[in-house]
């Protein structure tokens, strides 16, 4: 067909999908994540050092979904678990994202602002003792919340830590306004519901001025629903196309704004293969489906980005969570 | 035997050793000697809060065996700042640990603190964002580090060149879409309000500017109509306008013509023109869109598009 005259023939591509490699091996799966939890990580993971709370998180709970945590460890180990988060658990509320910043007897008494708590870290520590099922009781409830609400900027958002002279640390990310919300969920029940809240208002507001829309209403949701769909994409793309060259230099600013040129380009993307040359550019060939394309799936997140297996967690999660508003949008994907 | 505990310079400092308690710590990592050490000494003077060019270089040490480290970063930005170092040097050093650890984020946090003190932003700034660029061209932090400095160093009106170029080189780049997006439109929100609302029609927004920004989309849809990132543009650049979608109806049409179902060049004019076509009351008409996207043109969708037809009070497209 002449629309692909220019793609590389899929017949030979080398991503070519095997039985093998989508079958899921339970037990090997198993195998590797009690590696990852009864010996030491590989030395490479020492960029994960401050976040060792979210990978204990990870795989404790990659062994709960399993079915096999409480069968694969003994009450004693689980017991171990329980004291190695706890003893993360920093005095003023929250948690820290691993044990390398406790200072020991050096520092006791005296609050030492470089041994902080951290909001990941605290979101994952009470979300693996709730995975472990014992502990939540010796998490000081009342500190954290009081904590996590000091981490809210004026604007709504959340920081990640409290820094020097009582400042928030951390970039603006909507990562942080997640977890934190998430910790509020969990530990703010029975008697810590009637103490002071974050302020959920601009939270909210915070979220809604992020995305397409006034207020959390129909229109928001469905306005999302339409952005998470259209994540999901029939093929990969390799992530280094179409840049060739950036120029080192920015452009001279007091130049006439140029008419826009876009060179030729050929990619693979959304279910068309599409080409088009300068040549015929004003006149570019029809697209068509193929009969490969369907193999190719996967979810992405942005726009025109690779598929990348995270985000089928993120992309999915969010349908299902938005679905109990709109009960029909987790069925679309 | 180590490179603290052998040297001089260090001898009146008692490491503090890690604890992890009990036998069984979660996600325990294999650490190198050196980064053991390194980290103990650093306890030691993290308890002390000591403000030394020699906890300097300890930093420096650490963040190149851990550059993820948070708190070595926050520890580091407070020494230079105290003692007053050379922070376009900094910068310098900076350049190093970023291009070699290109999706860490601590980097950008420390570069925007160290640049938040610098008066004027140095000549080699831009150019170093191009190179992170040239790794990566859709590099989430660098790419937020720069709105932050168009902002801070009111760059607006050199940006949009840039955009331009990176767009020449991929017309799909939607990182730089979306920074086209903030070039054109945040300098009409306040600093503290980090996002920008697609609201209704924007009145802050001079008419010619918007019509500029239809015409620069209408262009790029020519040159690749199956690229998702100008028709969501187009989209959010006609909600400023506030005149909804119909006056791009004959633009769309050429990408899909209903009547010509083997013609179709681009699911997202479909997606479109179903939009409009239902702002126009055309049920019919979007249902066919609708279809054509469910059954030919964007099968992977069909559950959604069959939704949208629900919507219309239409019915589902056979399988």
């Amino acid at each position: 067909m002449s629309t692909y005259a220019h793609a590389p023939p899929l017949s030979q591509s080398t991503l070519t999908l095997t039985p093998d490699r989508s079958t899921f091996n339970k037990e090997r799966h198993i195998k590797y994540w009690l590696r990852c939890l009864k010996t030491h990580l590989p030395t490479a993971y020492t960029s994960n050092d401050s976040q060792r709370m979210t990978l204990a998180f990870f795989i404790l709970s990659a062994l709960d979904i399993l079915g096999v945590l409480h069968t694969k460890t003994t009450p004693a180990e689980r017991k171990e678990y329980v004291e190695w988060i706890l003893r993360c658990q920093h005095p003023g509320g929250g948690f820290r994202g691993f044990t390398g910043t406790m200072l020991g007897d050096e520092a006791n008494g005296e609050e030492c602002v470089w041994d902080s708590a951290n909001l990941a870290a605290t979101y994952f520590a009470c979300a693996a003792l709730m995975v472990l099922g014992e502990g939540m009781e010796r998490v000081k409830r009342k500190e954290c919340l009081e904590w996590v609400r000091g981490l809210q900027r004026g604007n709504g958002v959340f920081g990640e830590g409290i820094g020097k002279g009582g400042q928030v640390e951390g970039s603006e990310d909507m990562r942080f306004c997640y977890l934190a919300a998430g910790v509020r969920w969990m530990l703010r029940r029975g008697d810590m519901e009637r103490g002071k809240d974050i302020d959920v208002e601009g939270l909210v507001g915070y979220i809604e001025a992020s995305v397409d829309g006034k207020t959390v209403s129909p229109e928001f949701i469905e306005n999302m629903t339409r952005w998470l769909v259209s994540r999901q994409t029939l093929m990969l793309q390799d992530d280094e196309d179409g840049l060739d060259v950036v120029d080192d230099e920015p452009p001279d600013p007091e130049a006439a704004p140029a008419p826009p040129v876009f060179p030729p380009t050929f990619h693979v993307l959304g279910g068309f293969s599409v080409s088009i040359d300068a040549a015929t550019h004003t006149n570019p060939p029809s697209v068509e489906v193929s009969k490969y394309d369907r193999q190719w799936i996967g979810v992405n997140g942005r726009c025109n980005k690779v598929a990348d297996t995270c985000y089928t967690f993120w992309v999915g999660g969010t349908l299902g969570v938005s679905s109990c508003r709109n009960p029909e949008s987790v069925d679309v994907f | 035997m180590g490179r603290y505990s052998d040297s001089e310079e260090w001898e009146d400092i008692i490491p503090i050793p890690q604890d992890d308690g009990g036998p069984n710590p979660l996600a325990a990592i294999a650490y190198t000697e050196e980064y053991s050490e390194a980290m103990s000494y650093l306890r030691a003077v993290m308890a002390k809060d000591e403000k030394s060019d020699r906890v300097l270089g300890l930093t420096e040490d650490i963040i190149q065996m851990n550059p993820a480290h948070y708190t070595v970063w926050l520890y580091r930005a407070d020494i230079l700042l105290e003692l007053q170092e050379n922070l376009v040097q900094e910068l310098e050093w900076l350049n190093t640990i970023a291009i070699r650890h290109h999706k860490n984020f601590q980097i950008w946090h420390h570069r925007q603190v160290i640049m938040s003190h610098i008066p004027t932003m140095p000549s080699s700034e831009l150019s170093f964002l191009a190179r992170m660029f040239a790794k990566d061209v859709k590099n989430y932090h660098v790419w937020s580090y720069r709105q932050w400095l168009v902002r801070r160093f009111s760059l607006w009106d050199s940006e949009l060149p840039y955009v331009e170029s990176l767009l020449q080189s991929d017309v799909r780049n939607n990182s730089a879409w979306n920074h086209r997006w903030f070039v054109v439109f945040a300098r009409h929100t306040s600093p503290e309000k980090h996002s920008i609302k697609n609201d209704d029609a924007d009145s802050r927004v001079e008419p010619e500017i918007l019509e500029g920004e239809i015409e620069y989309t209408k262009a790029a849809i020519l040159m690749a109509p199956q690229n998702q990132s100008p028709w969501n543009y187009l989209r959010g650049v006609l909600r400023k306008q506030g005149k909804g979608l119909v006056g791009m109806k004959g633009f769309a049409e050429q990408f899909a013509d209903l009547e010509k179902e083997d013609e179709v060049r681009s699911s997202h004019a479909l997606d479109f023109l179903a939009d409009l076509y239902a702002e126009e009351q055309e049920k019919e008409l979007s249902g066919k869109a609708l279809e054509l996207l469910a059954r030919r043109y964007d099968p992977i969708r069909k559950n959604y598009w069959d939704y949208r037809r629900n919507m219309l009070g239409l019915g589902q497209v056979g399988a």
